[in-house]
């Protein structure tokens, strides 16, 4: 299922349900620099979740009930795909996998194939919707598609309707309000650049629009200097590998996106995986990192990276800054903070998750973000000391390879930092913040009164309810398209196997009718799947 | 005593797996059980031996028993349904049912022998707890600490080595793009651009930004997602029917980014099992997607063809190899950074014969090559679809931003779920779709503008080659629109040379003369670096001269990983709407600024790396 994580990180209620073992670390020596309460909460067997205590959604997991049928869903599922491969094999299927070309080994061999042609295919149609016109909050327009006879595929048709738009990265409504906020200084951009530079920045790509935007980043940031890439993907991709390399390690979180997963693959690194927000955790494998030294060499790391999220999108989580920069400054590691859902949405200014954290940017070593979701455009960035940028430029494959970013979409993105930062002389920015604040916080709260799983935290733009049965994410997601909503659902690779969920990304452009439609309709699909796990064992 | 039973539990999964296949030759419906479908092979059995291990530990509560229990039972499943991804990966078993079978009946000792083995391999590993190294290290928290302070990390930003090269910041800003001239800040004047890759000068037309224009106001700039989540717009969908209409194939898939475009592509498809083929002078992000892609990388000599047999005969013709691995030969259909032209019909052919897939990067060729502009294929007379996966840039010909990539309906419909470029990233804006089309629909419209750019092309390196001078062509395919300039006071090796020195006295017929130069590559290295560094203050001198000269051209820059890169140089970049008059002027303007450049060069510095002069005489 399309997913915008690895199937290897995501594992989060495994993490949470099974006992880790008390971290020898922790237990020989006193922690150093978690509060006792920090220390236990986070290393305690099958401790609740491991963010701050007053805003986390203190989830109890599935019941027995749940995780029995989901189970049980997905071994019918299993079943019935090797029954319909079978009869495939006898009687030649649309599949050219099952048919076999002579001579050559299958392009995509069976066991990695199967679960796509057996699951994924039945429930396709929840994915990949395409839309006509921009990605407006309230009336996006989805168009309408049917299946090809004779293959799997699906097809555009003539038809579309206006959906209620809970799906987009759509943060602050820049989408909405484009014409008037932002168009005269892209038009602007098109009639003095071309639309793409067509070559990387190194060569001829940079323009006097990205160097502005470039300071501008790092002001916004209180960093020294700031590099942007042409795509927030190849952002983290392209600077984790030119950072680090053989002997240096990296300590990621086990829910980190994909970009940063290959990112840091590609730098050769030894990656080391700490539990999801958990500082406990990631003190006991910096000690462990430093006293043992490199495996079967010994020799002492060259440097350690530890890399967090924001806003972890697929959970709606906010990190635990404060305890895991302050650990890892203990151990003179370097701190990475991929913001890709933070920047623009979260913190009182739209400075993302350090002012939200109350972290200071200083002690953050490298700044990373994307320009796609709060600011309606696309790219990203990375900021930190001018050395380290300097370094970037000159040493990443993103600058040195890449297409330079467009000047049209520098523009947006400069435009819309105007606007946050209240430069344009209007209250636009900040009314903006406000409301993304508002919607969220009030869409969060309608949903648990309604008694529904929701995983996350106040202030976070993102808001999952768990659907946990196989079948529950394709009817949730078709029901609420009967009823004019257009929603995002995930399950297995994006989440763990029983851990299917939908996502909500609420936007500063929903008005609270908007959002109070939405939730009656949602309450329809709610009552009709069973979806009130909070309340009910049965949900 | 619980422990043991989950030991005697793994044992006799692994049988069960051998028996699973041997006694099931048709046994390919049985692959696997969902889970195992996406995780990979470690992890599931990582994942395996975590539930088994905290199965037998006492659970706290009915709930999250019954949350074991599943996890045990879905997690045994998997292991015995999946033909033994994790066995074959222990013990170099085939991967696949049938081939297990077939070998079992081949060797059935050696087959009874393996699973032993393989059983003993998991108990072991059950009875040996990993070591808590802490623990084992028996330091007391007070030595723990003083570790702790002691250790001192290097700085985050890399320092080169003491007198090594450190390159420059980008020389040019640019202010303002016209069609086919930039004004860059510090100068006045309208600079001519051989610098972008925007061989048919559309990306600054005043056609393309009145479509800029219009989609603008349509779509607005961003997506605000990824192409599964509501990031698919109808004008994606449109570039993608009208690639494919002009390829000819019945799907394309398109990235928001050129280079995560072949880094994502060829591990969609290279697993770790496979076999790459990989010509010697690909680009970086195709060396991306081999790293990434961890399958084996074997590589042959530029362009080579008997060299690339000898390889795909040693790889394909082993008895070993399972029936299931894959085969791939990776090439680019221009060199990005040489220029010239990969012998595709030779090099089907050879796939062709041993049963090998074939990757093209044709960003250079897009646009250009063909009678219709579609690329290297079209070129040699070669129907596109004859290669398995191709991939090109939207940021050359079309004028845009991205990539995207063709081959069969299973090739691109495979990469919507696995591209990580294409899954894990926000979509292209749309309005960069409409430009992208529209520069598609031009050229494929009036395909003279491609043969007027070839014109061009054949025309300015003739003139260069011409000119008496310093300047030396680096002989390359006379299409193409890339044209790499070197010095001649310069010599043909890159930093990468020092590990060519190495492989070179390996092959050498007297290694004898070569010992003394032992330890010397490694040695070397900072030395060539410094010599780079000399060689690239002169092309950047030639870059500045040209400049002031009114010709914009860009020096050749790669990363110092980048293993494949090749000698620095000039690169000039030919596009369509060049007149002759411009041509000519190019090529005046190229002569007089390495004039300028020798004259102006530090011959006391050139001097300097002599000894790995001596070090290419002597071989």
């Amino acid at each position: 299922m399309p997913a915008t994580r690895s199937s290897s990180s995501a594992r989060r209620r495994s993490t949470r349900a099974l006992s880790p073992p008390a971290s020898p670390g922790a237990a020989s020596v006193p922690a150093a620099v978690l509060s006792p309460e920090e220390a236990s909460s986070g290393s305690l067997a099958a401790a609740p979740a491991p963010a701050p205590r007053e805003q986390a959604h203190d989830s109890e997991g599935p019941t027995a009930f749940v995780v029995l049928t989901t189970y049980f869903a997905y071994a019918m599922l299993v079943l019935m795909g090797h029954i319909r491969d079978f009869l495939g094999r006898m009687a030649g299927s649309r599949y050219r996998v099952l048919n076999g070309v002579k001579g050559y080994a299958p392009l995509l061999q069976d066991w990695e194939n199967f679960y796509t042609r057996r699951l994924y295919h039945r429930i396709q149609d929840c994915w990949n919707r395409p839309i006509k016109g921009p990605p407006f909050s309230a009336t996006m327009e989805v168009i309408d598609r049917r299946p090809v006879p004779r293959t799997y595929q699906l097809e555009p048709t003539e038809k579309s309707g206006k959906f209620l738009n809970l799906g987009s990265y759509n943060y602050l409504g820049f989408a909405d309000d484009w014409v008037e906020s932002c168009r005269g200084a892209v038009m602007k951009a098109v009639d003095q650049f071309s639309v793409s530079s067509c070559s990387s920045a190194v060569d001829i790509g940079l323009t006097s629009l990205q160097t502005e935007l470039e300071a501008n980043v790092a002001g916004f940031l209180g960093k020294e200097a700031a590099i942007v890439y042409s795509m927030g993907y190849g952002t983290n991709a392209a600077s984790i590998p030119a950072l680090m390399g053989p002997g240096t390690l990296i300590l990621s979180d086990a829910l980190n996106h994909a970009s940063i997963v290959n990112g840091a693959r590609h730098s050769g690194a030894t990656i080391r995986v700490f539990r999801h927000n958990n500082p406990a955790h990631l003190e006991q494998l910096l000690r462990e990192a430093i006293v043992a030294g490199q495996p079967l060499t010994r020799r002492p790391w060259r440097k350690v990276l530890v890399v967090v999220e924001g806003v972890y999108s697929m959970e709606g989580e906010i990190a635990d800054l404060k305890p895991l920069v302050r650990v890892a400054k203990r151990y003179k590691a370097y701190v990475m903070l991929d913001e890709a859902h933070s920047i623009g949405a979260l913190g009182k200014t739209g400075r993302g998750a350090c002012e939200h954290c109350g972290v200071d940017t200083a002690d953050v070593d490298v700044m990373m973000g994307t320009f796609t979701k709060s600011y309606g455009a696309m790219g990203g960035y990375i900021a930190g000391s001018k050395e380290l940028i300097d370094y970037l430029r000159q040493n990443s494959s993103g600058s040195v390879y890449g297409t330079a970013m467009s000047p049209v979409v520098v523009a947006q993105v400069l435009r819309a930092f105007e606007i946050i930062e209240g430069r344009d002389g209007t209250d636009t920015g900040a009314r903006k913040l406000q409301a993304i604040k508002d919607n969220a916080n009030y869409f969060r709260s309608r949903l648990e009164d309604m008694g529904c799983e929701l995983l996350g935290q106040k202030d976070s733009p993102v808001v999952p309810l768990m659907l946990y049965n196989p079948g529950k994410i394709a009817a949730f997601s078709r029901e609420c398209y009967k009823r004019g909503l257009a929603v995002v659902v995930v399950g297995f690779p994006a989440t763990s196997l029983i851990e299917s969920r939908t996502r909500f990304c609420i936007s500063a452009g929903h008005t609270r009718e908007d959002l109070d439609l939405a939730l009656e309709r949602i309450e329809e699909v709610v009552d009709l799947l069973r979806l009130r796990y909070r309340k009910r064992w049965m949900g | 005593m619980a422990l043991r039973i989950a030991a005697v539990l793994a044992v006799a999964a692994s049988v069960a797996v051998l028996a699973n296949g041997q006694s099931v030759p048709g046994a390919a419906t049985k692959a696997p059980a969902a889970s195992a479908a996406k995780s990979n092979n470690g992890d599931l059995l990582a994942g395996l031996l975590a539930s088994l291990g905290d199965w037998v530990k006492p659970a706290d509560d009915f709930v999250q028993t019954a949350t074991e229990y599943g996890k045990l039972m879905s997690g045994t499943m998997t292991f015995l349904t999946s033909p033994s991804s994790v066995y074959s990966e222990i013990v170099g078993m085939p991967r696949r049912a049938e081939d297990a079978w077939a070998f079992a009946q081949r060797k059935p000792l050696e087959a009874a022998t393996r699973a032993i083995i393989f059983g003993i391999i998991i108990a072991t590993w059950f009875f040996t707890k990993p070591k808590d190294v802490i623990r084992a290290s028996g330091l007391t928290a007070a030595q723990q600490e003083d570790l702790i302070e002691d250790w001192e990390p290097e700085p985050l930003v890399p320092r080169a080595p003491r007198g090594t090269y450190v390159a420059r910041p980008a020389t040019f800003v640019v202010r303002e793009q016209r069609v086919k001239t930039v004004l860059v800040e510090g100068r006045d004047t309208e600079l001519l651009n051989c610098a972008s890759a925007d061989f048919l000068n559309v990306a600054g037309d005043p056609e393309t930004k009145r479509v800029a224009k219009a989609a603008l106001d349509v779509y607005t700039v961003g997506s605000c997602g990824p192409r599964g989540f509501y990031g698919t717009t109808d004008a994606h969908l449109s570039l993608e029917a009208a690639l494919a209409d002009v390829i000819g194939c019945e799907e394309t898939i398109t990235y928001s980014d050129a280079t995560a475009t072949v880094a994502s592509a060829i591990p969609a498809f290279a697993k770790r099992q496979d076999v790459v083929f990989l010509d010697d002078a690909v680009n970086h992000a195709v060396q991306t997607g081999c790293t990434l892609s961890r399958c084996k990388v074997v590589r042959f000599r530029h362009n080579d063809m008997a060299d690339l047999e000898r390889a795909v005969k040693g790889e394909c013709g082993s008895k070993r190899a399972p029936p299931s691995r894959r085969y791939f030969i990776v090439v680019e259909g221009i060199y990005a950074n040489r220029g010239d032209i990969c012998p595709l019909p030779e090099i089907l052919a050879i796939a062709r014969r041993f049963r090998v897939r074939t990757i093209v990067d044709d960003s250079l060729a897009f646009g250009v090559l063909g009678k219709r502009g579609r690329g290297t294929a079209e070129h040699f007379g070669i129907n596109p679809l004859d290669v398995d996966i191709t991939v090109a840039s939207m940021a050359t010909s079309l004028g845009s931003v991205g990539g995207f990539c063709y081959g069969s309906d299973e090739v691109v419909d495979h990469q919507r779920i696995s591209g990580a470029g294409y899954v894990f990233s926000a979509s292209l804006p749309p309005f960069l779709c409409a430009t992208a089309e529209a520069a598609l629909r031009r050229f494929t419209a009036d395909a003279t503008v491609c043969s007027q750019l070839r014109d061009n092309a054949r025309t300015l390196r003739s003139l260069l080659e011409l000119s008496r001078g310093r300047l030396k062509v680096v002989s390359s395919f006379e299409e193409s629109p890339v044209i790499h300039v070197r010095l001649s006071w310069h010599s043909d090796r890159s930093v990468n040379d020092a590990h060519r020195i190495e492989e070179a006295r390996a092959d050498s017929e007297d290694p004898e003369s070569l010992t003394r130069w032992k330890y010397a590559p490694r040695r070397s290295r900072p030395a060539l670096r410094r010599f780079q560094g000399v060689e690239d203050d002169d092309l950047d001198r030639v870059v500045a001269e040209a400049a002031d000269r009114g010709v914009l051209v860009a020096r050749s820059r790669y990363l110092v990983s980048d293993k494949l890169a090749p000698a620095n140089s000039i690169r000039i970049h030919v596009s369509a709407a060049l007149t002759n008059e411009d041509l000519q002027k190019i090529a005046v303007v190229m002569e007089e600024a390495v004039e300028a450049a020798f004259e102006a060069r530090d011959p006391a510095a050139h001097a300097a790396p002599a000894r790995a002069d001596t070090l290419r005489k002597r071989r």
